[in-house]
């Protein structure tokens, strides 16, 4: 039972801090942070602008680092490990979806959403089939050779979230996702961050709207860096879980389609060295 | 890997094709620096391809002897050209040429100097008249033929003179009757025995043009000039077999009467063909150095433009980062970029300046030479232009900040 808990933790951040200036001008964007983070959980991050939020939500998207903390991700230290590895975690374990989309404005949206799979190594055929299965399920199957700025706000949204998804990643990060949409485009958005959610996928998001808690199962209010109020909504027993066992169903059947990894040459050298 | 590179290399060709103007021009930055060097390389190729067919023409048994080191170094070149050698002696003299006459295995020997002065006839007068002067054994080396007359004769030498078609046509206005007419030479009256036919190739080993050019005896115009500079000696050798051997005998014959100088070369058979001026070597060094500059600032023109793209896209790159592209993706892509638009160039470049050779080659008798050295040596060379000129943009692009780039507006 104790192995099982621990396997469930996702995210550790231990003494997590942010410092930016020396001297003088030292402020801290985060300050001795601690959370756990388990699998399954939906979490929002509210709080007053300047209070660390994206901060933390970049760091542990491994777009930053901590001047100083832990950060175990699946029980791996990842705070100090090299740019070029944090680059591949980044590609295959975690999405982002972004308050202003953040989409190649050259580039169609079907090849947008395959973008994080051309850092991972698919080939080109199974990137686009990925793509287009799961532009399909956000019902955009008939725009995939639409440019960015051909769609609305709301569609674009769902294409950053189609993309986010694409490589099956562990952590979803979302940063006022809705913050550039209409209520009517939100309510959409947030639900089918719902329906990803109930997959068993961990989602982090950062809000300043206190009427989307009521899609989370965790609520962290922040204030100057620090936790202010943690508030679990749903018992951890309730999260979408056992994720194991939700892990093992998306394997069997996995809900995007994914084709072949083309080793690289590296592997192919690796496994031939192996089998010698 | 390999799927990487080939995304890379649509990317690049996507980023190309958006900015068509910018990337044409670019590229044509490259091409033209390309293309001057093509158009200098291609030269150089056809000129010592014309004296080669020109060797092979007058035959397997040429031997030349020239005046300086046997090697020619490119100090040896600098001095020759610094030290202002028209004051110079020649290294070799018209004794040497005797000797060499003397010699059983040479058939027939002529040293050839060369001058320029003013020529009066009767008609007009010309200044700076090439003027070659040899001996009557240079018909038997060269296959001059003679339109009009005959080539003068140790008998009638000293009276005598050659002239090339052109400069006939220009002292007497005719060809067909200048023979036995007067050409006045520093004072002294020459008779004109014989008028060239017109030569097909206006270069030759010899350095001269012999359409423009008057010949007369080498002892004459040592005469009226006082001295001469004996700027090759050609030798027929009197049997073709042992070429080597009779070369060897003849530097060792001018090392004796030269008490052991050995202050010239001895070349027969292709090495004749090698541009004999060096002169000839530094100015198309030169130009090839005034093409690669011009090349360098393609270059430059590539980094600028790459650099302007890497400040377009920061948004783009920050967007890549944080879908999981490394520094080193990020790197590879503007890379690539780069070095598509100086390849790109280059193959622009490459067809352009075989244009423009052969345009050339409808005017003047050089025709376009190609080989894959030349185009192995284009490219490398845009290749290198392109790692060079673009590593800097791409390391820029790589070592961007995500969090900053996604700040960063379009």
């Amino acid at each position: 039972m104790e192995k099982e808990v621990s396997e469930n933790i996702l995210i550790e951040l231990k003494g997590l801090t942010k410092r930016y200036g020396y001297g003088d001008t030292e402020s801290f964007a985060l300050k001795d942070f601690d959370l756990t983070i388990k699998r399954g959980e939906f979490i929002m991050i509210m709080g007053p602008s300047g209070c660390g939020k994206t901060t933390l939500l970049n760091i542990i998207g491994l777009l930053d680092r901590a001047s100083y903390g832990e950060y175990m991700l699946n029980g791996e230290d990842v705070a100090s490990i090299s740019a070029q590895r944090q680059a591949r975690l980044r590609a295959k374990k975690i999405g982002f979806i972004f308050q202003d989309f953040n989409l190649i404005e050259d580039l169609p949206i079907i090849e947008n959403v395959a973008l994080p799979l051309v850092y991972t190594g698919y080939s080109k055929t199974s990137r686009l089939k990925n793509a287009s299965s799961t532009l399909k399920r956000f019902h955009l199957d008939e725009r995939e050779y639409y440019f960015p700025y051909q769609l609305s706000g709301g569609q674009q949204q769902r294409v950053a979230i189609a993309r986010a998804i694409v490589g099956n990643p562990e952590i979803i990060l979302a940063d006022e996702p809705t913050g550039n949409l209409d209520s009517r485009s939100s309510h959409i958005v947030m639900e089918e961050l719902k329906s990803i959610h109930e997959e068993g996928n961990t989602i982090i998001m950062v809000t300043h709207n206190p009427s989307l808690t009521t899609y989370a199962t965790r609520v962290i209010n922040m204030l100057d860096g620090q936790i202010d109020t943690d508030v679990k909504t749903v018992a951890d027993h309730n999260l979408p879980q056992p994720i194991s066992v939700k892990i093992e169903k998306r394997k069997a059947a996995p809900e995007v389609i994914l084709g072949d990894i083309e080793p690289t040459e590296k592997d192919k050298r690796k496994k031939h060295r192996r089998s010698k | 890997m390999p799927v990487l590179l080939r995304t890379h290399f649509k990317l690049a060709k996507t980023s190309i094709k958006e900015n068509r103007t910018r990337s044409f021009l670019t590229c044509l930055g490259i091409a033209i620096g390309v293309a001057s060097i093509i158009l200098i390389l291609s030269l150089m190729g056809s000129i010592t391809n014309l004296i080669k067919t020109e060797v092979s023409d007058i035959g397997s048994d040429l031997i030349v002897v020239r005046p300086s080191s046997s090697k020619s170094s490119i100090t040896n070149i600098i001095n020759e050209l610094t030290l202002s050698n028209k004051f110079e002696q020649s290294s070799l003299s018209l004794s040497d040429s005797a000797a060499i006459a003397a010699m059983d295995d040479t058939a027939a020997v002529a040293p050839i100097a060369t001058s320029t002065n003013t020529i009066e006839s009767e008609k007009n007068t010309f200044p700076s008249v090439p003027i070659l002067g040899t001996t009557a054994d240079y018909i038997k080396i060269e296959p001059l033929a003679l339109r009009y007359g005959t080539f003068f004769t140790d008998q009638n030498k000293s009276g005598s003179v050659v002239l090339g078609r052109t400069l006939s046509l220009a002292l007497f206005n005719t060809i067909n009757s200048t023979v036995g007419k007067t050409v006045t030479i520093m004072g002294e009256k020459f008779m004109v025995v014989g008028v060239l036919d017109e030569t097909e190739k206006s270069i030759n080993f010899d350095n001269v043009d012999l359409d423009n050019a008057l010949i007369m005896d080498i002892e004459s115009l040592d005469h009226i000039l006082g001295s001469t500079q004996i700027q090759q000696i050609n030798i027929k050798a009197a049997n073709t077999d042992s070429l080597a051997t009779i070369a060897d005998n003849i530097k060792s014959k001018l090392k004796d009467s030269k008490s052991g100088d050995e202050n010239f070369s001895v070349a027969y058979g292709d090495s004749i063909a090698h541009p004999s001026s060096s002169l000839f070597v530094i100015v198309s060094g030169m130009l090839a150095l005034v093409a690669a500059i011009s090349l360098v600032v393609g270059g430059i023109g590539v980094m600028n433009i790459m650099l302007v793209s890497v400040a377009e896209r920061t948004h783009e790159i920050g967007i890549r980062k944080a879908v999981g592209a490394s520094s080193r993706n990020i790197l590879m892509q503007f890379l690539f970029e780069a070095l598509i638009l100086s390849v790109l160039g280059g193959i622009f470049g490459l067809l352009l300046g075989y244009l423009l050779a052969f345009l050339l080659s409808i005017i003047t008798p050089f025709a376009p030479f190609i080989s894959w050295e030349i185009i192995a040596i284009t490219f490398l060379t845009t290749l290198t232009v392109g790692i060079v000129f673009g590593i800097y943009p791409a390391i820029k692009a790589a070592s961007k900040n995500p969090i900053e780039s996604l700040k960063h507006y379009r």
